[in-house]
């Protein structure tokens, strides 16, 4: 709650600093956002059984869409933070000349992201979820690694794409 | 005079986690010498920018402090290098964190 208040009040003033993983690592994977952008789409799927099937406990009903709200808001975050340390950190001069729409989808993944956790579109969050597999095809593209499109074998149950290994 | 910063990454988990806020104390000059064991600060560095790290040793015949971060994947001096303390500009007092509030450090 005050974190939310100070960043309200004064958080564009805030200095960075930066308290990353420096060593470099070299660990680059976007499974991650993956799933992130998966759990954005199932969290709207859940929001909206609530809503048909609402319980009779207001409270309850409350408590769960709350629960929905910000866990959608954190994974749309964490899409856009994922793909951001790829995009900056591991995507080079090279890559850029290989493929040259990677900054237009780095682009259009965090506008639909910043839309996924604006609204409860359906149509935003799918979208997010191809727009990730996108650029996972042209992340593990870099590497010369292939990659194969399968249905999640969890809800909710959208095409993914996996590196073949 | 008090700066406020916010920590970008997870170097210096389980202190600060990415996100929170520090607010911190500039640095006279005449204190960075006497900068303690343990203390977390701001600095500038040549290559890599503004970092946040917990100073180490500090050298005050040298005018150099080493630094290491909290995390176990983060950097400090052995990569980093020692660091001018010209180049330590605050030290942290206190935290507002995302998850875990208001900290004292």
């Amino acid at each position: 709650m005050l974190h939310g208040l100070i960043d309200k009040i004064a958080g564009a003033s805030a200095t960075d600093v930066e308290a990353h993983c420096d060593v470099p690592c070299a660990i680059y994977d976007p499974a991650p956002l993956l799933i992130s952008a998966l759990t954005v789409v199932r969290m709207i799927d859940i929001m909206e059984e609530l809503e048909g099937h609402k319980p009779d406990s207001a409270i309850a009903y409350h408590n769960t869409m709350g629960r929905c709200v910000a866990q959608k808001e954190e994974h749309a975050e964490a899409v856009k933070h994922d793909v951001r340390v790829i995009w900056g950190d591991y995507l080079k001069a090279p890559q850029f000349e290989k493929f040259p729409n990677s900054h237009d989808l780095v682009h259009s993944i965090m506008l639909t992201a910043s839309k996924c956790k604006q609204g409860v579109s359906r149509d935003d969050a799918v979208k997010l979820v191809e727009l990730c597999n996108e650029f996972a095809e042209l992340f593990w593209a870099t590497k010369g690694v292939d990659t194969k499109r399968a249905v999640c074998p969890y809800k909710p149950s959208l095409e993914t794409v996996y590196p073949v290994l | 005079m008090y700066k406020l910063f916010r920590v970008r990454g997870r170097s210096m988990l389980p202190t600060l986690e990415d996100g929170d806020f520090v607010l911190a104390r500039r640095l006279p000059r005449r204190a960075k010498a006497a900068l303690r064991r343990d203390s977390i600060v701001c600095l500038r560095h040549r290559e890599h920018g503004s970092l946040i790290k917990r100073i180490d040793q500090v050298d005050a015949e040298s005018s150099l402090a080493s630094v290491v971060s909290d995390g176990q994947t983060g950097t400090g001096s052995d990569t980093l290098g020692d660091i001018p303390l010209a180049h330590i500009t605050h030290v942290a007092k206190l935290v507002i964190g995302r998850r875990r509030g208001l900290r004292r450090l």
